[in-house]
């Protein structure tokens, strides 16, 4: 078996018996869907990037170690869920720093997957992800994570479930709930803007 | 109301693409990444947790979806009494070593598998456990307080066993490869350090000093000792010499030492009491590897002059009052070094009864018996044959 076949379970036996070839197998398999993660919710710049992707794979690591992690799911989806934990307290400390320091929001450049034709429309799509960043981190943190697992990384409600180690109606009252409050604070945004 | 299931907001963020990065950017968060799993697997392994341990240990063995409710904790309990009873079991019936990790890099490997373990930590080895070195250097502490100092890519396995008294722990050290180095604190009498190699086993007597396996292409290795203070014996096959501080010698061939000087050359039983577990697979020796010492004082008959004598009176004397306050070490090294450097003397004599009743006296029987025989070899007519002869009787 090459080291890509190997099973998330015996990657994290390795891991955990100190094995340090298993740190890079471990970085392989997961840097993608958590350096892609970051990127969605916070579009941030370099040098903090680098500092939180290091901060996703300590926390995956400690969890490991922990034995919190369910291994009913996979590595991927719980690295997803852990990344997604950490963008969003990276969220809610941008929103603090901005309500205390009135720090002025840049319009980051943003790298757009599919191609917009104008430069208005590129900057309406950039406004728009400005938008839905800031408001995020007012949803609940357990509503929100679940909301981004589900339509953000697309994972299914019952992959949800055994990554979050709740039950299926959980999720689904967790994420009706954080749809609608991202859908009022937008609106909310909205009216407080007119 | 808002309706929540006929929008969501979210997908416009997935239009969002990672950026390109560089490969070298890449490379160097790599490495940092790492870097860190690396040190989190050494700092979360060292302190691990047992509830979580064991269910670790569970879901492995019953699955992957185990739930751990009421009865699985009472299950868990149980079985983790039952662990601990046959851990204290095995512990009272299997010799372990506490030792201290001063600084360093270390890997502990068993049968279990490898620990790392860096900083200042106590740990556990027990016998057959090796200590190993990769490009760091490591720096330790033995049961008996002597600190151990581990050069980069060398293996060492520890045999802890009791000492005489039950009190003061002996330490058998087997090196089977790189380079150790010891500083020896004063041994409690009955007391012993030892240092095997394939070829070779070093004892010591209350010193600093440090052996060398040195790998050949296609030849057995050789070993290196070299003694910075104090004084150690070596024992190769039936041989066995006393080296002196500054004093270095080589089982090879071509002697590489600057120094040596031998005290016995044809003892037929001369090894220490217990020898260490180890596992020669070298070729027995051919020859004697003692080189002379060049700056060693020549163990000629120099007896007359008066400084000769003071000096003779004062090592033995000096000797005595060792002996006499528990020093059994610095009694016989005394001991040892009137005889090397005046062999002809009278003192040298009474130096010899006084080395095999020191060994006698503090439990060190075989050595004793090695001691009082080299005497009956040395003086057949000598005024303590009938104790040595006693002594050296099987």
């Amino acid at each position: 078996m090459t080291d890509a076949q190997l099973t998330d379970t015996a990657l994290i036996a390795r891991l955990l018996d100190g094995d340090p070839s298993a740190g890079q197998l471990l970085y392989d398999r997961l840097i993608r869907i958590v350096d892609w993660t970051l990127h969605r919710l916070l579009g941030r710049s370099q040098a903090d990037h680098d500092d939180l992707v290091q901060s996703a794979f300590e926390q995956i690591v400690t969890t490991l170690y922990k034995d919190t992690f369910a291994r009913s799911c996979s590595l991927t989806s719980w690295a997803s869920a852990v990344t997604t934990r950490i963008a969003l307290t990276e969220l809610r400390t941008q929103q603090r720093r901005r309500k205390n320091f009135g720090a002025r929001v840049e319009l980051e450049e943003q790298s757009l997957s599919s191609p917009i034709a104008n430069i208005e429309a590129q900057t309406a799509a950039r406004l728009e992800l400005e938008r839905i960043r800031r408001v995020l981190p007012l949803v609940h943190p357990d509503n929100a994570q679940v909301l981004i697992l589900h339509e953000l990384n697309d994972l299914s409600l019952s992959e949800i479930a055994s990554t979050l180690g709740l039950s299926a109606s959980a999720v689904q009252t967790r994420l009706w709930r954080g749809r609608k409050e991202l859908l009022e604070r937008l609106a909310s945004e909205d009216r407080e803007l007119q | 109301m808002t309706d929540p299931e006929s929008s969501s907001p979210l997908r416009s963020l997935q239009r969002v693409s990672s950026p390109e990065r560089s490969p070298e950017a890449e490379a160097q968060r790599r490495q940092r990444v790492l870097q860190r799993i690396t040190q989190l697997q050494t700092e979360l392994s060292a302190r691990p947790e047992s509830r979580t341990r064991f269910t670790s240990v569970a879901r492995r063995l019953f699955g992957e979806n185990l739930r751990v409710g009421p009865r699985a904790r009472y299950l868990a309990g149980a079985l983790a009494l039952a662990a601990a009873l046959i851990l204290v079991f095995s512990l009272s019936r299997s010799p372990h070593a506490n030792l201290q990790l001063d600084s360093g890099l270390v890997f502990v490997e068993s049968s279990h598998g490898r620990l790392t373990l860096d900083g200042t930590r106590r740990f556990e080895l027990a016998s057959g456990d090796a200590l190993t070195t990769e490009s760091d250097p490591a720096q330790l502490h033995l049961p008996s307080h002597a600190a151990l100092a581990l050069e980069p890519h060398t293996r060492v396995y520890l045999s802890p066993t009791q000492g005489n008294q039950n009190t003061t722990p002996d330490d058998h050290l087997r090196l089977e490869r790189g380079l150790v180095s010891l500083r020896v604190p004063k041994l409690a009498p009955g007391q012993q350090l030892t240092v095997s190699t394939g070829d070779a086993l070093v004892q010591v007597h209350g010193t600093e000093f440090s052996v060398e396996v040195i790998e050949r292409p296609g030849q057995a290795p050789i070993t290196r000792v070299s003694v910075n203070e104090g004084i150690v014996s070596v024992t190769r096959a039936s041989e066995r010499i006393l080296l002196n501080a500054g004093q270095s010698w080589s089982s090879g061939s071509a002697a590489t030492a600057p120094a040596a000087a031998s005290e016995q050359s044809t003892a037929p039983q001369p090894a220490p009491a217990e020898p260490p577990p180890a596992e020669p697979t070298a070729p027995e020796p051919a020859a004697s590897d003692v080189v002379t010492a060049n700056s060693a004082p020549t163990p000629a008959a120099s007896v007359g002059h008066a400084s000769d004598l003071a000096e003779q009176n004062r090592l033995f004397l000096s000797a005595r009052q060792a002996r006499n306050s528990g020093n059994t070490a610095l009694a016989l090294q005394q001991l040892s070094s009137l005889m090397q450097r005046y062999p002809g003397s009278e003192l040298a004599h009474n130096a010899r009864v006084e080395h095999f009743r020191t060994l006698k006296a503090a439990g060190r029987l075989s050595e004793a018996r090695a001691s009082a025989g080299q005497y009956l070899r040395q003086y057949p007519h000598g005024f303590a044959r009938a104790e040595a002869t006693r002594l050296s009787a099987p």
